[in-house]
């Protein structure tokens, strides 16, 4: 199956703008993980470890959720997944 | 997106070691006889101090041009340190079983200490060159 795009989102752009347009590099230090690290989280191309997601949410003083979605992938469901029509 | 000391690390070691081992290697081949002489050990080993030095000088040079102190490694250097490693540890294995071919089928010990140089050599150039893809990529 083909992988249809980031699953996991996030809101990391907007909440460093809302925080006086904190830079990356401020976050990464806050975060204590690398600018690249942080470069490469806000554009979904690396999903952080739980603990990494949950401080960033702690810098920006929101909860996990406003940080991070998770969206549906867009790819095909197996067949007779369950609440589909004709899954049973 | 603008590199980072580690991106920067990887290709300071990536390009030093194809280099100066490229440098070598355009000096020892073709071989003069079966096995190794006393001319080839002393390049070599004057081929790896320069290594060594380029190595720290560089690193130095690194560290001073960083705005700020990043943390040694965080969790996706780790990971893409491992994915180094394993394409690196793929290119070492059958860099091995290829000099013990060689050990088996050429005489003398010129052709099987250059085929096991030859196998560390791209076994770290893999590692780097893997790394700085991840890095570049992003993931």
């Amino acid at each position: 199956m083909a992988k249809a795009g980031p699953v996991i989102t996030n809101n990391i752009r907007v909440l460093r703008f809302n925080q006086g347009e904190m830079t990356q590099s401020e976050l990464a230090e806050k975060v204590g993980v690398t600018r690249q690290t942080v470069y490469a989280i806000e554009k979904n191309k690396y999903s952080p470890s739980l603990e990494v997601a949950f401080r960033i949410a702690r810098v920006f003083g929101v909860p996990l959720d406003e940080v991070f979605q998770y969206g549906e992938s867009g790819g095909e469901r197996p067949s007779g997944h369950a609440g589909q029509p004709g899954a049973r | 997106m603008r590199s980072g000391f580690k991106e920067n690390i990887q290709w300071l070691t990536l390009v030093s070691v194809a280099v100066i081992y490229g440098y070598y290697l355009s000096k020892v081949l073709p071989p003069q006889g079966p096995d190794i002489t006393r001319e080839q050990i002393v390049l070599f080993a004057s081929m790896v101090v320069l290594l060594v030095v380029i190595t720290i000088i560089g690193g130095i040079f690194l560290v001073a041009l960083e705005k700020y102190r990043e943390p040694k490694d965080d969790e996706r250097d780790k990971l893409i340190a491992l994915k180094g490693n394993s394409i690196a540890g793929w290119v070492l294995t059958i860099g091995v079983i290829a000099a013990m071919h060689v050990a088996w089928l050429v005489p003398g010990n010129f052709w099987i200490m250059h085929a096991l140089l030859m196998s560390l050599v791209a076994s770290q150039l893999a590692d780097s060159a893997t790394r700085i893809f991840h890095y570049r990529l992003g993931s």
